[in-house]
């Protein structure tokens, strides 16, 4: 990659990671070069409210970070893509349209009602044994989730909730696919 | 006999490191303990990726001699001596020859013995047998697994390096063999090497790039610091909680000195040191105690030829700076009592509500102490505090930096044009957050976080928590010490209960405990923790039990009783009356309160006892009330004499009836006098000790 780590200080600092609507949390570290966060590495310890075993491990961030630390450059959009297309040609755009829908635009009621399609939609997958898709409404949960939050929409109260109702969703999902597998 | 033990990690956190190397200690050596094993020496060295104890201990058990008792003499040998088949039998049984028998006596007569001696074992065989389970009983706040392993540890073991007597000592833990190799600095010296003894492993370490000693990595942090900055003259801000943290995480400290741009130093110095120590663990650069725009770092290397380290640091400071720029420019677009408004929206305790509600009540606490404590010039300024001390929860800044709340609230004031007073309060309303940190300067701050604080553990304690053992998940040791910490520094006398009484009512109801209770679980919380707090600062157990015994009326007095105690401890006189008290209180304890009738009085010392106490109770009416208990204290010194007098010439339980109701009488006012100081029963005196 050309990171000479003769040359500089690489450190492994204590962050252990959570994501509470997913019953998941693991043990692990930020990946810290010279100062700069370029990695995250973690060992999960539980899915889905579920012990896992074999522990499985999570090397998440990366290809920005690590492109950064080597043009030697702290803002994102001044990186090169190609020769001649910037960071900033690719994705400002994106950034710039999809910052103002999460924050300024997003219709609140709107994403209610979806969140309330989705949860009822999980629900009735989950009767029906349909595992996979319903883990994936579930996802698609913890993201009108998130663009709520993003609106100032959830108080500290719903939010727990919130966070409860999906995590029952995906533990119980958690916990069908693991009795249906074989054992061992 | 040299032992060596390493467990190699991954990066383990700086306080997992520091309990480890504990508990290995404590446990070693209690292993070694219980199996008769002398210890001439231990020492236990960490950095985030080893735990090492190394010691000199004894290379095997003492032999023990053990007898074992046979027949009775009369049933092994006939009466010629000669010995019978049961002697036969028995010396057979313990693989003996005959001539190895003896007679030895107990208690229940003469009886064939053999004395044996069991080879102690060595030191090798009982350290492999136990250190597997000593590994596995460490204990860390938070544990893992790894792979497909049980084990749970801090962080995944990669080797264990053990030696006794420089030769390798074979166990294994969960499938983890120990072996007598271990490897050096993680990117520098990464190779396996042999170790053949604990000299041998700390200097060829050091070839390879670890300085296993903490002492010395601390050391060279500050020796390089300090020849860095001196060409700039400056020096480093010292920060011990950091230096504790980095001189686990670096196995080689290198110190390297970066700065930035000078426009940032119009940033507060709360947020610029917390922006470098938290976000990048940078230690802040200091001349004559104004702030400069350099930062010292600490790397884990051998050196940085090419200053990429260096600049990279820059480069990353440089944009958390800047953010923090923005945050400092954009909070403050909205102004504090307008942000104040949305703490509706924030919880303060699962059951306890908002902290809208928590600010309305912090308010009506402050209002209350402001009467109480004659402060009402203060009191607009001390409410108008209240309503905004928790505003800067809201904030961008605090969300970014959670550890500078309450401080950026208070800068946000100040610069919104605040009087001092307003803007100090809301600064300092947290502190003091441990005990060590100093509780607030000004008398608005301290007001503000004595309330701050009573509030949450009303609060907590009144949603029905308990506070067990290590647990204390809301803080509440803590909140307790800093209040009474404050109470000490600005001398706050005010009526305890009350204001407990004022503080539940706060809360209108949504208390599931009854008041009452309540005030009775804070009552023996608070005489816990200010016994803790007293103690800490060097009073005896036994004055801090007296002094707290007739129960916490007001922090401030209960602290000038034991005071007053502590001084007067030390005279002769004082443990004279002591014991008088004592003497005092055996004699009553159990009877019914008598009426005191002076007209029955029949011995003139009954009466000059009387007199000496009427005349006390008169003087110490005014000390009592202005909290002098030093005075009081010297004027009860006085009963010496005619109690003793009393005592020697008096008999209180005289035959006649009425008599002796009326001495026992005079007696009662004397223990309610004692009373009103000190629970002198609490009291250890050197006679005591002695026993």
């Amino acid at each position: 990659m050309g990171i000479r780590l003769e040359e500089h200080d690489l450190r492994f600092d204590e962050d252990d990671w959570e994501s509470p609507t997913i019953g998941a949390w693991g043990v692990g570290w930020q990946v810290v070069l010279d100062g700069l966060e370029i990695t995250q590495f973690t060992y999960f310890q539980q899915a889905g409210g579920i012990d896992l075993d074999p522990i499985p491990v999570e090397i998440t961030y990366g290809l920005e970070r690590l492109e950064m630390f080597l043009e030697e450059k702290d803002n994102i959009y001044d990186l090169w893509w190609s020769k001649d297309i910037s960071y900033r040609d690719l994705r400002l755009r994106e950034e710039k349209e999809f910052s103002e829908y999460h924050f300024n635009r997003a219709e609140v009621e709107r994403l209610k009602e979806m969140f309330r399609l989705a949860e009822e939609e999980a629900a009735s997958l989950i009767e029906a044994g349909l595992l996979l898709p319903a883990y994936d409404l579930c996802l698609r949960c913890s993201h009108l989730f998130n663009l709520m939050d993003a609106r100032g929409a959830i108080s500290v109260t719903e939010r727990v909730k919130i966070i409860g109702r999906i995590r029952t969703l995906v533990n119980g999902i958690a916990r069908r696919y693991c009795s249906a597998q074989p054992e061992g | 006999m040299e032992f060596l033990l390493e467990i190699a990690t991954e990066e383990m956190p700086s306080a997992h490191v520091r309990s480890g190397l504990a508990q290995l200690d404590e446990k070693i050596k209690a292993e070694l303990e219980a199996a008769h094993i002398e210890v001439s020496w231990i020492k236990t060295y960490g950095t985030c990726r080893r735990l090492v104890v190394c010691g000199d201990f004894a290379a095997q058990q003492p032999d023990q001699e053990e007898v074992v008792i046979g027949p009775p003499k009369a049933i092994a040998y006939a009466a010629d001596g000669a010995p019978t088949s049961a002697a036969k039998g028995f010396a057979k049984a313990q693989n003996v020859d005959l001539d190895r028998l003896e007679v030895i006596s107990t208690p229940r007569g003469e009886y064939v013995a053999v004395r044996k001696t069991i080879r102690g074992k060595p030191l090798g065989e009982i350290l492999a047998r136990a250190l597997p389970g000593i590994i596995l009983a460490l204990s860390f706040p938070k544990m893992m697994r790894w792979g497909t392993g049980r084990l749970r540890f801090s962080r995944p073991i990669k080797s264990l390096l053990c030696l006794c007597g420089g030769r390798p000592l074979r166990f294994s833990l969960d499938g983890i063999r120990s072996s007598n190799w271990t490897t050096g600095h993680k990117l520098q010296a990464p190779r396996k090497f042999v170790v053949r003894s604990f000299g041998d492993y700390s200097s060829q370490l050091v070839r390879r790039g670890v300085i296993l000693d903490e002492l010395e990595r601390r050391r060279r942090i500050l020796a390089q610091a300090k020849k860095k900055l001196a060409p700039i003259k400056a020096e480093l801000y010292p920060d011990e909680t950091l230096l504790d943290k980095l001189a686990i995480d670096v196995e080689h400290p290198y110190v390297i000195v970066g700065s930035f741009p000078e426009a940032y130093l119009d940033l507060p110095l709360e947020i610029l040191s917390v922006a470098m120590r938290e976000g990048q663990k940078l230690f802040s650069v200091v001349r004559a105690g104004r702030q400069l725009p350099y930062f010292v770092g600490v790397a884990d290397v051998r050196g940085d030829p090419k200053s990429l380290i260096r600049k990279g640091n820059e480069r990353v400071l440089r944009a958390r700076l800047e953010d923090a720029r923005f945050f400092w420019q954009n909070d403050r677009k909205v102004p504090l009592a307008e942000r104040a408004s949305g703490l509706d929206q924030i919880i303060f305790q699962q059951k306890l509500g908002s902290y809208a509600a928590k600010v309305e009540r912090l308010a009506e606490l402050v209002s209350f102490l402001c009467d109480r404590l004659e402060e009402r010039a203060l009191k607009p300024e001390a409410i108008l505090a209240a309503r905004l001390c928790k505003a800067d929860l809201l904030t961008e800044m605090v969300r970014e930096f959670p550890s500078l709340q309450g401080r950026v609230g208070g800068l946000y004031a100040r610069a919104e044009g605040y009087s001092e007073a307003v803007w100090r309060a809301i600064y300092e309303h947290y502190q003091p957050a441990s005990l060590e940190e100093a509780p607030p300067d000004s008398k608005a701050g301290a007001l503000l976080a004595l309330a701050d604080k009573l509030d949450s553990i009303v609060g907590v304690l009144g949603s029905g928590e308990t506070i067990s053992g290590s647990s204390d998940p809301f803080g509440l040791r803590r909140n307790a010490h800093g209040i009474g910490k404050i109470v000490l520094e600005h001398k706050f006398d005010f009526p305890f209960v009350e204001l407990l009484e004022k503080a539940i009512s706060g809360y209108g109801g949504i208390l599931p405990r009854p008041a009452a209770e309540v005030i009775s679980v804070c009552l023996d919380f608070f005489a816990q923790r200010l016994r803790f707090l007293f103690e800490a600062k060097g009073y005896r157990y036994d004055s801090v039990n007296a002094a707290l015994g007739p129960g916490i009326d007001s922090i401030y007095r209960a602290f000038l009783r034991l005071e007053a105690l502590q001084a007067l401890s030390q005279s002769p006189r004082f443990e004279r009356l002591i014991l008088m008290a004592r003497r005092v209180n055996n004699i009553l304890r159990g009877l019914p309160a008598y009426t005191l009738d002076p007209g029955l009085f029949d011995e003139s010392e009954e009466r000059e006892l009387y007199s000496v106490l009427i005349g006390i109770r008169e003087k110490i009416k005014p000390f009592l009330s202005q909290g002098e208990f030093l005075r009081v204290q010297k004027e009860i010194l006085k009963l010496e004499g005619p109690l003793g007098r009393f005592f020697d010439r008096v008999l209180v339980m005289a035959e006649d009836e009425k008599l002796r109701r009326n001495r026992l009488a005079l007696l009662q006012e004397l223990r309610h006098l004692f009373a009103e100081l000190a629970d002198f029963s609490r009291l250890v005196l050197e006679e005591d000790r002695a026993s």
